[in-house]
């Protein structure tokens, strides 16, 4: 039986609209959108995904983790729901609410260190999967700390896992086409959108989340001071603006409009 | 304490990876600031020291030369290896990669292993004067929001800097500069990860990275038969040699395109001429790879879609009908 351990995190909805961004007085931090609910990281999805599809194929045990303070009933109900056996929770009180604490009081040092722990703590792993980078911070680094501190390898971006025996091949996305690889376990494996969507739960399965809990561990239990661990701090955050002045090509039927960009491209010496 | 700006550079199918200049760049900058030197890295296999001059003449102080078979391909824990000794022998204060598939593998693996303030996709890198303290520019929410950093701490910095946000540096022959041969022998002879194939995936014509044109499709090209119509279009404006097609994230999870035709935050990132967006919203993590573009292009059949908001030239209707007639159009006017 194959231990499977994913690590998600709880973002902002990734898809707000710029217009509902505001900075807050100190502009150290980004204030939510009234009544926009928190949703599981799409890359973190797609490692759950990635979870699944060997599960599809052979004997795994999946341990879902998150660091985080109030993991969203919704976002909890999702992991379990598409096929998690486990949630576990790693809280702090200065982890207080998702939105500040990725930016004033975590860095990806703290949370790689305090996630890193948890997973010695639980012990029981043969392969560790996260996403590529979180939709919030955008930072990429949490999943190659975590197996940098846990000393394991690490391969990013991959679109395929197999396992064979005690081994596992994997394909990497490169900028030209993807490699193919081989690893032994345990391993750390970072996935992005190229490993496909996480799937819609079963109804059954949606019916048994709602009984389960998240086991919750607090982050004080490790012995870190996780304040102490932060090395990167925000300075200052702003919107930026890009004024372009459209030009709408106007015209009767799409053939005109087509025929009149082509003149004012010409015009304009675009073309 | 560490001192001086360090550079990791790369070479690709035979030549210093473009992205060096514009890492000579914000490093020259940075390195005559705080007065200090500005060093580069070269790593392969064969031949690696005839690349070394042209990163003296971008720029660079010295550059350390690095040769040898285990490093033919990128394989992560022989490449750690090699520059965690590096980074213990010259201690450098900054360490820049380029976010590209080394920045998102090597910069952490070495930012976490030295303890050091890591920041990966940074539009900008700067010296505060005053401080001399340096100020790491990330777009965060999908590059909706421009974040400053700062590190909480001394020591080493790492950053990894997005393709196309910096201007590259002049390459000067007047510059002078030494070139280094650094011998490293890994102990890592079997790593725990082996390449075991790697796969190009063809695509005929021109690079996106270096495309001229480009015509990119999204959701609104409703399968991949559309993409040859975009392709006659790239072709027309910027021949065989310089016209591309790309697409958005939707065109590539729907499978219409390959991964490497994705244009965007997690694809990549372009500035060619001319930008046409076919069919596509403009999603900021969309916008963050087209951004830098010349002239974009929007045709859409939403006239909200917010592609219009940062599009030079924009056009409300259906692709099907308009670009046929563009493409014809443009054909006449050459």
């Amino acid at each position: 039986m194959l231990n499977i351990l994913v690590c998600i995190k709880q973002v902002l909805d990734p898809d707000a609209p710029v217009s509902s961004f505001k900075i807050n007085n100190l502009g150290k931090n980004i204030i939510a959108p009234p009544g926009t609910m928190p949703v599981l990281n799409p890359f973190d999805e797609n490692a759950l995904e990635a979870a699944l599809k060997i599960k599809d194929v052979q004997d795994v045990k999946i341990t879902v983790l998150s660091m985080g303070h109030n993991l969203a009933k919704p976002v909890f109900l999702k992991a379990v729901a598409s096929g998690a056996d486990e949630v576990i929770i790693i809280d702090d009180p200065s982890f207080e609410s998702t939105e500040n604490s990725s930016f004033q009081n975590l860095d990806s040092f703290t949370t790689a260190s305090v996630l890193a722990e948890a997973i010695k703590k639980h012990n029981k792993y043969d392969i560790i999967l996260c996403g590529r980078q979180a939709a919030d911070t955008d930072a990429g680094l949490v999943g190659p700390g975590v197996a940098e501190i846990l000393g394991i390898p690490l391969i990013t971006m991959a679109k395929k896992i197999e396992v064979a025996r005690d081994k596992l091949r994997i394909e990497q996305i490169t900028s030209d086409g993807y490699n193919v690889l081989e690893a032994a376990l345990p391993v750390l494996i970072t996935v992005g959108n190229e490993m496909g969507d996480l799937r819609y739960p079963s109804t059954k399965n949606l019916m048994a989340a709602k009984k389960k809990k998240p086991v919750v561990w607090q982050a004080a239990d490790f012995n870190i001071n996780v304040l102490s661990l932060t090395k990167i701090e925000v300075v200052d955050m702003h919107i930026p603006v890009k004024k372009v002045d459209c030009k709408m090509i106007e015209a009767p039927s799409p053939e005109e409009k087509a025929t009149k960009l082509a003149m004012q491209l010409s015009q304009d010496g675009v073309i | 304490m560490g001192k001086g700006v360090m550079l990791y550079c790369e070479i690709h199918e035979d030549c210093l990876a473009k992205i060096a200049a514009e890492l000579a760049s914000v490093g020259r900058k940075i390195a005559d600031e705080l007065g200090e030197e500005l060093q580069a890295v070269l790593i392969g296999s064969g031949g690696v020291k005839a690349f070394a001059q042209e990163l003296v003449f971008l720029g660079a102080d010295k550059v350390l030369v690095i040769d040898d078979p285990a490093f033919a391909s990128y394989q992560p824990d022989a490449y750690v290896e090699a520059m965690e000794n590096v980074i213990k022998d010259i201690s450098p204060a900054i360490l820049l990669f380029g976010h590209n598939e080394a920045g998102r593998d090597l910069a952490p693996r070495l930012g976490f292993k030295f303890k050091a303030g890591v920041m990966l996709d940074c539009i900008k890198v700067e010296v505060e004067i005053a401080t001399r303290k340096l100020y790491m520019t990330h777009p965060v929410y999908g590059s909706k929001v421009n974040t400053r950093f700062k590190a909480k701490t001394e020591g080493l910095l790492i950053a990894s800097i997005r393709a196309k946000s910096n201007e590259p540096a002049e390459s000067l022959e007047t510059r002078s500069g030494e070139i280094i041969e650094r011998s490293e022998t890994v102990a890592v002879s079997i790593g725990q990860v082996q390449i075991i194939e790697q796969v190009k995936e063809e695509v005929a014509g021109v690079k996106l990275e270096e495309a001229g044109v480009i015509v990119s499709g999204g959701r609104g090209m409703q399968g991949p038969e559309g993409f040859e119509i975009l392709k006659k279009l790239a072709r027309v404006l910027g021949g065989e040699k310089g016209g591309a097609i790309g697409g958005s994230r939707a065109a590539i999870d729907n499978g219409w395109l390959p991964n490497k035709l994705q244009v965007g935050l997690t694809g990549k990132i372009v500035s060619p001429s001319i930008y046409i967006a076919v069919g596509i919203s403009g999603a900021m993590q969309h916008i963050a790879g087209c951004l830098t573009s010349k002239t974009i292009i929007a045709i859409n059949k939403d006239p909200e879609a917010p592609i219009f908001n940062i599009s030079n030239y924009g056009v409300v209707g259906n692709w099907e009908d308009i670009v046929p007639a563009l493409t014809e159009k443009c054909e006449a006017l050459q």
